[in-house]
């Protein structure tokens, strides 16, 4: 199967600081999570893939086709969908309307097609009964979701979420798996995002990004698997333990370089994250 | 040419200021800058915001409630509609109205910046130069919501005047100027937005296009066509300059405005050109606008004043004649009833024969071009001929005033109307024909009884009581008439005849009379019909001796003088009615 992202020595930087740093990755069909600390460079390798922002070094192509070119970068956004990580509402505009504006603006020109598809991304999110209030009395969780119905306009190949859950509760979250799970098939989705639990369950594979570099590349599956043998259970928190909490059970979940004879504990990908990125790394709060 | 270099310098500024800001802005935030993209979404975005541009509440209210106040104040003052059944609406409202769109369509123009959806809009196919192209098509939206409301507004006027204009293509044509106002105060909008995407600019750009519009020469007779938004009355039938070139330049305007916001994005040849011909148009046009009007333009438009026989349309009716210009033949309707009305009055062997009424240019000489100005013989234009002369200019609610006073004054041997020889009318002050003729016009009709004890209500208010005072009822002839062609007109004529006041304007009628005389007119306009026509009859050649003063007039009628009344002028006064 061909890669649908294909990123070499890819490199940005913000005046003297560099974000991304000489970065490879491929990307195939299904779900990549990308997860890393503030800071990592996540948000501008997705600016970057969602074309509205140009590397300063390296080799990119987006669904074979190349960036750098305006005739390519065009043709890219037409079979690309974009939540970015900060995006307004415009005041004014019923759920609907915009939804519609932005159909426009993705080049659905045919009125009856483009109302169409507006319900139907409307539907696949939840918010076909609000289709008509304004955008500023909906909830905040509601206005997210909104984003990524837009998203959804004429099913993408390419979908790019940056931070999609942020604000959505339980069970919204749980309603963005399904409706991320229909999309079809054959669509590359990266999705950045704090929410280990979020990449446990939809991605196949999971990226992990630090001060601009991968520190990791693989499946969920083999993240956890790096873990393995450096997480423990104990009464109290151990001095090789990078990271320490009490747990619900009232033991002590150390993370770090097991001491001989540990009571070794089946290692997550959260574990897996906090080895990788390194001591003085945290993992964010996850958003209410 | 100032409002030349004060466009350029304007449009100079933006650009200036909107290139800084830019630098400024991209120095400090992370802006999507990516022109790459299509048009294909271009007549369904105009849709949208179109429909936004339209109905957005700032402009609906701005025109509903000017429209209605408009038309609230043609009720209650019963003012003048005089151009077209347009006129205030596309002076007041519409032009109002543009100027919120400016602020409307700044607020469309930078809708993305100010809801930070510049990046989610980077990521769509379509070209930020598509949304520049698709705001300004938008801008078209409120016309037809400006037509509506000036096909409500034309159903108001006529309810309420009694004899509007008829909507004439030429009048259409005339007033479509003022209806590009509308889309350019949106064009406007999305320029500034593009250049300048702070809150303030719209403000800003209100105050530029005031500025223009009203600052220098805005009333020039040849320059004031280079604004956006020209009062077409101004110069009247005279003028030399077509509407519809101004209707061309201000479209012209529109055009360039759009090419400016355009030109925001990075350039593309097809723009560049556009601009380039477009500002040529516009150069083109004024050029011609402003231009110095030929010997033979000059020649037909003085021939047009000085002989307006030549030029009009003629009847004769109960032995009166009446000429008017095109367009005015249905003022003879209401002319008729009102000189008749004041004829009947007078005893029949003392009865004006061949009477004449041929309508006039008024003497508003700062409207004229200055070769028009030079080339007019004022002693032909406005010469003492005895006959009455309506102007052009005429009080559509009231079209009997103007010539009930004068008939009334031919009647009692004042001057019909101010001449070249008298431009400010002479002085009958305390004579007793004076009352009489304002007598013999109030009861001619009830609007010109209204008329005249309107007037001394205003007297008694303002304590004008020994105060020259005209039977002005509309703004004819002004004082500075004689000075705008070059003439020095000695002061006595230019000063009221109490040596203190200075008339603004002079009477419609030749002659003025003291602040009392009307007064005594109101109060005996209170006696008796038939014994008031009794004393008209049986002392008529007295009442109409210069010698005979107001006080005797009112002893006859049985009512106490007025009081404090000032006496006639010596005959042989220059000032006074000979």
């Amino acid at each position: 199967m061909s890669s649908s992202v294909q990123i070499r020595g890819l490199s940005k930087s913000y005046r003297s600081n560099r974000v991304l740093d000489d970065l490879d990755l491929r990307l195939r069909p299904g779900v990549t999570g990308l997860l890393g600390p503030n800071g990592a460079g996540k948000t501008t390798l997705l600016r970057i893939l969602a074309t509205v922002m140009a590397p300063d070094r390296g080799e990119l192509r987006l669904l074979d086709r190349d960036p750098s070119t305006e005739a390519d970068r065009v043709e890219i956004r037409r079979r690309l969908g974009y939540v970015p990580q900060e995006v307004g509402y415009p005041e004014g505009f019923t759920t609907f309307e915009f939804v519609d504006y932005m159909a426009i603006l993705k080049e659905i020109s045919d009125r009856d097609a483009r109302h169409a598809e507006v319900r139907r991304v409307l539907d696949i999110v939840g918010l076909a009964e609000v289709r008509h209030q304004k955008l500023r009395k909906l909830s905040g969780g509601m206005r997210r979701r909104v984003v990524i119905a837009q998203a959804l306009l004429g099913r993408p190949e390419l979908l790019i979420l940056d931070e999609p859950t942020v604000g959505l509760d339980p069970e919204q979250r749980l309603r963005f798996r399904e409706m991320l799970s229909s999309v079809h098939a054959d669509a590359t989705i990266l999705l950045s995002t704090h929410q280990t639990t979020d990449i446990s369950a939809l991605c196949q594979r999971v990226v992990i990004l630090d001060a601009g570099k991968a520190l990791f590349d693989g499946s969920p599956v083999d993240l956890a698997a790096t873990a393995a043998g450096r997480v423990w259970h104990a009464t109290e928190r151990h001095p090789s333990a990078r990271v320490a909490w009490v747990g619900g059970d009232g033991r002590v979940r150390n993370v770090g370089d097991a001491p001989t004879g540990a009571d070794l504990a089946e290692p997550t990908i959260e574990d897996a994250y906090l080895l990788l990125v390194g001591a003085g790394a945290t993992l964010e709060e996850p958003a209410a | 040419m100032t409002i030349t270099a004060a466009f350029v310098a304007t449009i100079a500024v933006v650009i200036g200021a909107g290139l800084a800001l830019r630098r400024w802005d991209e120095s400090r935030n992370l802006r999507f800058t990516d022109e790459a993209g299509s048009n294909t979404g271009l007549w369904a975005l105009a849709r949208v915001d179109g429909r936004r541009m339209a109905l957005h509440p700032a402009w609906l209210i701005t025109v509903g409630f000017f429209g209605a106040i408009t038309v609230f104040f043609s009720h209650l003052d019963d003012q003048t509609i005089s151009a077209g059944v347009f006129e205030g609406f596309t002076y007041v409202a519409i032009p109002l109205g543009g100027l919120a769109l400016v602020g409307v369509g700044h607020r469309l123009g930078t809708r993305s910046r100010r809801n930070n959806l510049e990046e989610l809009e980077a990521a769509t196919p379509t070209a930020p130069r598509t949304r520049t192209a698709s705001l300004l098509v938008a801008c078209l939206a409120p016309l037809p919501v400006a037509a509506l409301a000036a096909a409500a507004l034309t159903v108001a006027v006529r309810l309420v005047v009694p004899r509007p204009a008829p909507v004439t293509a030429s009048a259409l044509l005339s007033q479509s100027g003022f209806l590009w106002v509308i889309v350019g105060g949106g064009v406007v909008g999305v320029l500034l937005s593009r250049w300048l995407p702070v809150a303030a600019a719209p403000l800003l750009g209100i105050v530029a296009i005031i500025f223009l519009n009203n600052g220098p020469d805005h009333l020039h007779p040849r320059y004031r066509w280079l604004r956006p938004a020209v009062e077409l009355d101004i110069g009247g039938a005279f003028d030399i300059r077509p509407e519809r070139w101004q209707v061309t330049f201000v479209l012209g305007l529109v055009a360039l405005g759009a090419c400016l916001a355009l030109l925001r994005h990075p350039l593309r040849a097809g723009i560049v050109a556009a601009t380039v011909v477009v500002t040529a148009i516009v150069g083109s046009i004024g050029w011609i606008m402003t231009r110095p009007p030929s010997a033979a333009q000059v020649a037909a438009v003085v021939d047009r004043i000085e002989r307006p026989e030549a030029h009009q349309t003629c009847v004769t009716r109960t032995g009166v004649r009446y000429c008017t210009y095109d367009g005015a033949e249905d003022w003879v309707d209401d002319w008729t009833p009102a000189i008749q009305a004041v004829l009947t009055q007078v005893p029949a062997e003392r009865r004006p024969t061949d009477l004449e009424v041929i309508q006039r240019e008024p003497v508003w000489p700062w409207t004229y071009l200055e070769e028009v100005s030079a080339a007019i013989d004022p002693q032909v234009a406005w010469a003492d001929d005895g006959r009455i002369h309506p102007s052009l200019v005429l009080d559509t609610s009231r079209p009997d005033l103007t010539v009930a006073w004068q008939t009334a004054a031919v009647a009692v041997g004042l001057p019909a109307s101010v001449d070249w020889q008298h431009p400010s009318g002479c002085m009958a002050g305390g004579q007793a024909r004076q009352v009489l003729s304002l007598l013999l016009a109030a009861r001619a009709t009830p609007t010109t009884r209204s008329a005249l004890r309107d007037k001394g209500t205003w007297i008694r208010n303002e304590a004008k009581q020994l105060t020259p005072v005209s039977a002005d009822t509309a703004w004819d002839y002004s004082t500075d008439t004689p000075t705008a062609f070059g003439v020095t007109v000695p002061e006595t004529d230019l000063v009221a005849a109490d040596g203190v006041t200075r008339r603004d304007f002079v009477a419609v009628a030749g002659a003025s009379g003291w602040g009392t005389d009307v007064l005594a007119a109101v109060a005996l306009l209170d006696v008796d019909r038939s014994t008031l026509d009794t004393l008209i009859a049986t002392h008529w050649d007295k009442l109409v001796d210069p010698s005979t003063t107001t006080d005797q007039f009112l002893e006859w009628a049985g009512i106490q003088p007025v009081g404090g009344a000032r006496s006639s002028l010596p005959p042989d006064d220059p000032r006074s009615c000979s």
